[in-house]
């Protein structure tokens, strides 16, 4: 019986396109490699968009365990970065379709908002009035808006490449985008935050 | 907000997708607009404010846990849906690049490193063994490792970086090594990650399971869930390996009192018992393994130099004797990773006096089970219905 073998060989000069062409020929340390990458990005992402903690290890998991099947569907462009971070938010919003996710994202949220930005005094005291109002109003957003935001403003994608991403036009990414940046400013507003 | 007719143009402004001429003309429109310029204002205000937020980003330890995860689900397919497509993808790159070449090179370099314990054991393995690779290796970047496998044992050499390590359960016949510049770590099932610096052993932490770290000149150490061992400081100011021996360190995670040594020390006594059987000594290797099993019962050679005396004494013609030892080996140590070959040593015992009830019955659980060849063999004249 033949021996398996399996080397790593250096890849950290190779671009991202590279890797995942490694991906979906089979290879697990450019998988790695492109974990390494991009994981915490993609994390942060899927973390915003579901809004709580709980389920997020889960979709990430999953997004990396699909990547060999889906790795051939990348572009090309140089990082990846923001095409995973898509892919993430798209399948977060996917999960949180169950609606026994749903309530316990209820339940989430409103833990979110009340425990974490009306009885912070520490953050408060700090000056942070402003972070903790547009926290919770963040996750108060539909996941639609919220998804178009976090890819837009956080990760700072184009509107084109979140349209990509999502897999919708990009006149819906600028309108979602719109109704949420007025959302939220309403919110600060309310808050007693002005710009 | 606004009733500016170009109140659309601040996204497009920001987002860069104006023409220079256009951008121009659009600032000069900011500074007079004061309908767009707030709105302006306000979004940059918003996407700072945004950019500002705590960062939930996840700590570094549940990052490499849920890379190992991720790695081993996707090599051994175990979420089901598209893994085995996977995994046969996998297995045929590791084939055509064992083919392709660097093959000798690495069986070269793992040969030379050869464990002991394989050396004494039985060689009567019938059962066909699992040929896919047993271990997930995640490596952080800059790590320089290899996996080969070859005829149920599987070796990951580890020359520089760090590794976490996943290995799932081995079934009897399998090992799984790890080799270090200065020694090894065997393991039978469990998750864990280890730094090698500088041609020597930096730390060793286990997630899941037990592994066994053996590092030359010094005891072995038998690490749990959750513990760490962590290389006295002047071993990493000289590497290469160090004949003194030095206090081997395991510590809860997350302590960080200074390290405690083993309890027992049964690693000499152990590998002078080896010495005897490998020197054709059987009689005496019998004597030595027993007395280190009764001083060290606890200790983590206690299980193999159990077994091994059993070896001994059938080595020595001693069977009735080695048989009275298996059996002993088998009471005590219930899930020993020997303890087919255990018992296919009481079962040859039992038939040659007689006994097919023993003999059948100490093997019932490895009968039907594609072990035909040497249950038979040892069950002999009570194979027969």
């Amino acid at each position: 019986m033949s021996p398996l073998l399996r080397t790593h060989g250096p890849s950290a000069g190779a671009t991202d396109a590279e890797l995942l062409a490694s991906v979906a020929a089979g290879d697990l340390a450019a998988l790695g490699e492109i974990y390494d990458r991009h994981a915490r990005d993609v994390w942060r992402a899927v973390r915003r968009t579901l809004g709580d903690a709980s389920d997020v290890e889960d979709v990430v998991h999953q997004m990396f365990l699909k990547l060999p099947q889906i790795a051939p569907s990348y572009d090309g462009r140089a990082s990846c970065r923001g095409w995973l971070c898509g892919i993430g938010v798209r399948l977060a919003l996917r999960h949180r379709r169950g609606v026994g996710r749903f309530r316990r994202m209820l339940g989430a949220f409103g833990d979110t908002v009340h425990g974490r930005h009306e009885h912070d005094p520490e953050r408060q005291a700090a000056g942070n009035q402003e972070l903790a109002v547009l926290e919770g109003a963040l996750a108060a957003l539909s996941e639609k808006k919220r998804a178009v935001f976090v890819l837009v403003e956080l990760e700072g994608l184009s509107t084109e490449d979140a349209a990509r991403a999502l897999a919708i036009p990009a006149a819906t990414v600028r309108t979602r985008l719109f109704h949420a940046r007025r959302e939220l400013q309403e919110a600060l507003d309310q808050g007693g935050v002005q710009p | 907000m606004s009733d500016c007719d170009r109140r659309w143009e601040v996204d497009v402004y920001r987002e860069g997708r104006l023409g220079e001429k256009d951008a121009d003309s659009f600032e000069r429109h900011l500074r007079v607009c004061r309908d767009c310029r707030r709105r302006n204002e306000c979004d940059e205000r918003l996407r700072m404010l945004a950019r500002a937020l705590p960062d939930d980003g996840p700590s570094e330890l549940t990052l490499r846990r849920l890379r190992t995860r991720v790695l081993r689900d996707v090599a051994t397919g175990a979420p089901g849906r598209d893994g085995a497509r996977w995994l046969r993808v996998a297995v045929a790159a590791g084939v055509v690049v064992a083919l392709a070449g660097g093959l000798g090179v690495m069986r070269g370099a793992v040969r030379a490193r050869a464990a002991h314990v394989a050396a004494a054991a039985p060689a009567e393995h019938a059962e066909p063994l699992p040929t896919t690779l047993a271990g997930t290796v995640g490596a952080v970047p800059g790590a320089r490792w290899a996996q080969v496998r070859d005829q149920g044992v599987e070796r990951v050499t580890l020359d520089e970086g760090t590794v976490t390590v996943h290995v799932r359960h081995q079934t009897v016949g399998e090992r799984f090594l790890v080799m270090l510049p200065d020694g090894e770590i065997e393991v039978r099932g469990t998750t864990f990650d280890v730094t090698v610096d500088a041609g020597a052993t930096r730390e060793v932490h286990v997630d899941e399971g037990i592994v066994e770290l053996r590092l030359r000149g010094r005891p072995v150490a038998r690490l749990g869930a959750g513990e760490t061992w962590d290389a006295p400081a002047q071993v990493v100011a000289e590497p290469a390996v160090s004949a003194r021996p030095a206090p081997a360190a395991a510590r809860p995670a997350g302590s960080s009192a200074p390290a405690i040594a083993p309890a027992d020390d049964g690693a000499t006594a152990y590998a002078r018992a080896i010495q005897l059987l490998r020197e054709g000594r059987p009689g005496e290797a019998a004597a030595a393994f027993h007395a280190l099993a009764a001083a060290h019962p606890g200790g983590p050679q206690a299980e193999d130099a159990s077994f091994l005396e059993a070896v001994a004494l059938a080595r020595a013609g001693r069977l009735g004797e080695a048989a009275d030892a298996a059996e002993h080996h088998l009471a005590t140590f219930p899930s020993s990773f020997h303890r087919k070959e255990a018992a296919l040593l009481v079962a040859r015992a039992a038939s040659g006096r007689g006994d097919c009830v023993k003999a059948r019955s100490v093997l019932a659980p490895w009968s039907g089970r594609g072990d035909a060849a040497d249950v038979s063999a040892a069950l002999g004249a009570c194979a027969a219905p």
